[in-house]
């Protein structure tokens, strides 16, 4: 059992109609908060760290539309999304993705008020999501 | 073993799970689990058809034991080996539940960082020890003049509990 299918047999993860166009809209999209996260990053930190971490988000969600999957709509999908984006990281060998997870964790921290973001943090994350994005974009 | 029960444990471990944690045989598991109990360093219970162990909370040992442990065998000195091929740290800490002497074993570490290192490296040792802890470690990477200059409900939170130093 490939490592794609513990997670479908998981119940994480379901299988769909794969939608090419679908995914290349959520890749430009994730493109698009990436350039606005940078724009706010000095205004707002806090704001551009989720958008960035939103932009990582939606192309691994296109990454995975392209092979015909999707996250189930449940409590746990964002985690889920990590344990996919560590299988397309040891998939495809771009490490960029191994980052996703450690940004979703700090995105959920500091929706808890477990901490706040120094410009240093930002810019990192919103390097990373663009890698990320970059390394899906390359699977779609 | 004292490492697992003291430092790792975020719950009691059975005599099966310390023997895996700790690369021992369940003989050698069982042998030294009756002396540590003996001494008054553990405690254990039975449930259905395991043996339960933790840490003996009362003993008048415990809390330096579990310190010593903890400075010497816990995530502290391979943090603060990791964080000293590091350049541009000025400060690093630990916080949270990880540094208050009176909570378990939480499930993950809260780490500062003061400074301006390249956080991509920073990113990448941490993560590193995160596998040889087996827990989560969370960075949280401030400048110094953000550091100095900043007090928001976190900052606030950070600066008034215990932490453990490392830089």
């Amino acid at each position: 059992m490939s490592e794609l299918d513990d997670l479908i047999a998981k119940g994480l993860i379901e299988a769909v109609e794969s939608d090419g166009p679908m995914a290349e809209q959520w890749i430009s999209d994730a493109r698009r908060h990436l350039e606005a996260a940078q724009a706010i990053q000095t205004m707002d930190p806090s704001g551009a760290y989720v958008l960035a971490y939103d932009a990582a988000r939606k192309a691994l969600a296109a990454a995975l539309l392209m092979i015909g999957h999707r996250v189930r709509s449940r409590p746990g999908s964002h985690q889920a999304l990590a344990q996919y984006a560590k299988v397309l990281a040891r998939e495809t060998g771009e490490p960029a993705l191994e980052q996703f997870d450690r940004l979703r964790r700090e995105r959920n921290r500091s929706e808890y008020g477990s901490r706040s973001f120094g410009k240093a943090e930002v810019s990192e994350a919103i390097r990373s999501a663009g890698s990320i994005v970059e390394a899906c974009a390359r699977q779609t | 073993m004292l490492a697992e029960l003291f430092v790792f444990a975020q719950q009691p471990l059975s005599l099966s799970q310390l023997a895996q944690r700790t690369g021992t045989s369940m003989g050698g598991v069982h042998k030294e689990v009756e002396r540590l109990e003996r001494s008054g360093l553990v405690i254990s219970k039975t449930s259905g058809r395991s043996r339960l162990v933790e840490p003996n909370r009362s003993s008048p040992v415990y809390t330096e034991l579990r310190s010593l442990l903890t400075k010497s065998m816990g995530p502290e000195p391979l943090l603060r080996e990791a964080l000293a091929s590091i350049g541009g740290i000025h400060e690093a800490f630990i916080f949270g539940s990880w540094a208050d002497p009176d909570q378990m074993a939480p499930h993950d570490i809260d780490l500062m960082v003061i400074g301006d290192p390249d956080p991509g490296q920073v990113y990448n040792v941490v993560s590193a020890v995160e596998a040889e802890v087996g827990r989560p470690i969370n960075v949280v990477l401030r400048s110094e003049d953000e550091w100095a200059g900043t007090a928001g409900a976190f900052e606030r939170a950070v600066r008034s509990r215990p932490r453990i130093q490392l830089v």
